[in-house]
């Protein structure tokens, strides 16, 4: 599979020179599995960019299909969702998977983002691909020759749902938004991404901002280089940087941590690629 | 009167370097009367650079005050709300004026996005004293030593323009809207441009021109969503959006000499919008309206 960050930011949207190397677009990462099929995790403000590309392919006919994985409804992660333009091509074929809080349903959350009060399109309804919107049960999904099992990570009062999509044997594990018990992995998380190729977990916070921001439902670059060295993982990509941390921060935590953590660091930046 | 733009982007914001001149936040205008006093119109993720500005003058200490004037609650007006420093900050005092929609309150339209699911932020955290003041279109009151009309804009849900007076200067903000042409746009979405008009529909939009062109008649400032070119207008007139033409005509009819274009388009990159710049600036030497493109950071001094 070929996977393309095109939103690595935590939050909320920082537009400005201070973010341009590795960008200020919330949360948005493409995967093209072998088979040429799209897969998207989390519908931030990234996908806007995607989307544009998108129109090359079928879907900018109304012939495409795609399936979109969603960590949780957190608006950094879905208020791209009303600007990804193929929804509104007829003909497209729209899989959107998730999770949501006890009090409500998905569809009904993804629905209230574009009700009359906050967007001119006054509701899913009016989009003109055919949507489907499955709330994920404890069966694994198998999309296109993929695998795609999830969990349910703790994210401050809610849960975040973790995916991990095999592919040839091969495992992606995107872990974003957890702030685990006490800043340390529980054994399910370890277990969940075991000998994965590639994990890319949230690193919102250093650890001295971590340490000031306990309960905020994020974590620290120590937290996730722990579980990457427990869960046997070579690759672990740094995610969701707080909007607070310019380039030049983030330079210094992956130049910090880069050396000693003893494992491949890449801190995820909007158009890098990698090759699973 | 100082007039600073913080957000100037429509729809979503737009990071990346092709917007680092002009800016990718969304709305925030920052309204400085002469005497210190603040008001802002709208809250898109640039009032959170505000915020952190206005941290370190007063607001930090919970001594701030200021009017928060809102066009319209669609996201990109209202989603720099929670990261707005100040709000967090007990002592400080705002009141948010915004006409409320859908049958809900105010408050429970701005604090919408703070629910469990949509924000780890909840509302309850908010320490500073918010009032709420439903407002509606064709009302005119005074904040501080400021006086403001509002007027009725022609976009989806309804958006309401504001003119302010203060310090002997005018400043209108007049965004999102249509021209007050070809559609009447309301509560009810449009899913097409009508064809025709009914005969009451072009009675409405030749009121809701007469009464903006009245209320612009001394305007000295005017900041005018420009989100579209004319071809993409043409294409959608029914989105609630101008072009700078519309914008100029409205100028040269109100007698307004000078205008920002505003709410730009998100594909608008910095060398799209350097462009408008020089081609806006060769046609004011006929029209003798003068035309700025609105760019993060920059202050107008009135
Ligand atoms: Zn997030
Ligand atoms: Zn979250
Ligand atoms: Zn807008
Ligand atoms: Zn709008």
């Amino acid at each position: 599979m070929e996977i393309t960050f095109y939103g690595v930011r935590g939050t909320v949207a920082v537009p400005g020179p201070e973010t341009n190397e590795f960008g200020g677009n919330t949360p948005c990462v493409h995967i093209r599995t072998k088979k040429e099929y799209n897969i998207i995790i989390d519908a931030g403000t990234g996908i806007c960019g995607l989307s544009r590309k998108l129109l090359a392919t079928p879907l900018g006919k109304g012939q495409g299909e795609i399936s979109i994985l969603l960590s949780h409804t957190h608006l950094d992660h879905i208020q791209g969702f009303p600007f990804f333009i193929p929804v509104f091509i007829p003909g497209n074929r729209i899989q959107v998977y998730g999770s949501h809080p006890e009090e409500s349903d998905l569809k009904t959350i993804l629905d209230g983002q574009l009700q009359a009060s906050f967007s001119p399109i006054y509701g899913m309804s009016n989009f003109a691909a055919t949507l489907d919107i499955k709330e994920l049960d404890a069966q694994p999904l198998s999309i296109d020759g993929t695998t795609v099992t999830h969990s349910m990570m703790p994210h401050r009062g809610i849960k975040s749902t973790a995916y991990r999509i095999e592919e040839d044997g091969k495992a992606l594990v995107y872990m974003s938004d957890v702030e685990h018990e006490g800043g340390h992995a529980g054994e399910n998380a370890v277990q969940f991404a075991q000998s994965a190729q590639i994990l890319i977990h949230d690193t919102h916070f250093t650890a001295e901002d971590y340490a000031k921001s306990r309960g905020s439902g994020h974590s620290s670059i120590e937290t996730a280089i722990e579980l990457a060295k427990r869960a046997n993982v070579r690759q672990l990509v740094m995610f969701h940087y707080s909007p607070d941390y310019s380039d030049d921060v983030i330079r210094e935590i992956y130049r910090r941590y880069n050396d000693q953590s003893g494992l491949t660091l890449i801190p995820a930046q909007e158009g890098l690629k990698l090759i699973l | 009167m100082k007039v600073k733009f913080w957000g100037v982007r429509g729809s979503y914001p737009v990071p990346g370097i092709s917007t680092n001149k002009y800016g990718g936040n969304t709305p925030c205008i920052e309204v400085r009367l002469n005497n210190g006093q603040l008001i802002i119109i709208d809250a898109g993720t640039g009032i959170r650079m505000l915020g952190q500005e206005l941290i370190n003058n007063g607001f930090g200490s919970g001594k701030g005050r200021a009017d928060i004037l809102i066009s319209h609650t669609h996201w990109d007006h209202i989603q720099g709300f929670p990261f707005f420093k100040p709000l967090f900050i007990d002592g400080n005092q705002f009141t948010i004026h915004a006409r409320p929609s859908n049958h809900l309150h105010l408050k429970e339209i701005i604090s919408y996005q703070n629910k469990d699911c949509y924000l780890p932020i909840p509302f309850n955290a908010v320490k500073a004293n918010l009032d709420f003041v439903e407002i509606d279109a064709d009302q005119k009151f005074r904040i501080g030593d400021a006086v403001v009309k509002t007027f009725k804009l022609n976009h989806p849900n309804i958006a309401i323009g504001y003119r302010i007076e203060a310090d002997g200067k005018v400043f209108a903000v007049v965004s999102d809207t249509a021209p007050f042409e070809n559609v009447l746009i309301g509560e009810q979405f449009i899913p097409k441009p009508p064809s025709t008009l009914t005969e009451e529909e072009e009675r409405t939009l030749g009121e809701l021109q007469f009464k903006l062109n009245s209320v612009l008649e001394d305007v000295d400032f005017m900041v005018y969503d420009t989100f579209f070119q004319v071809n993409e207008y043409v294409k959608n007139p029914h989105w609630g959006h101008s072009t700078p033409e519309h914008g100029i005509d409205l100028c040269l009819e109100s007698g307004v000499p000078r205008m920002a274009l505003f709410h730009h388009a998100p594909g608008n990159t910095d060398e799209i919008l350097d462009g408008m710049q020089n081609y806006y600036r060769l046609k004011s030497k006929e029209t003798h309206v003068e035309v700025i493109v609105a760019r993060e950071g920059e202050e107008i001094i009135l």
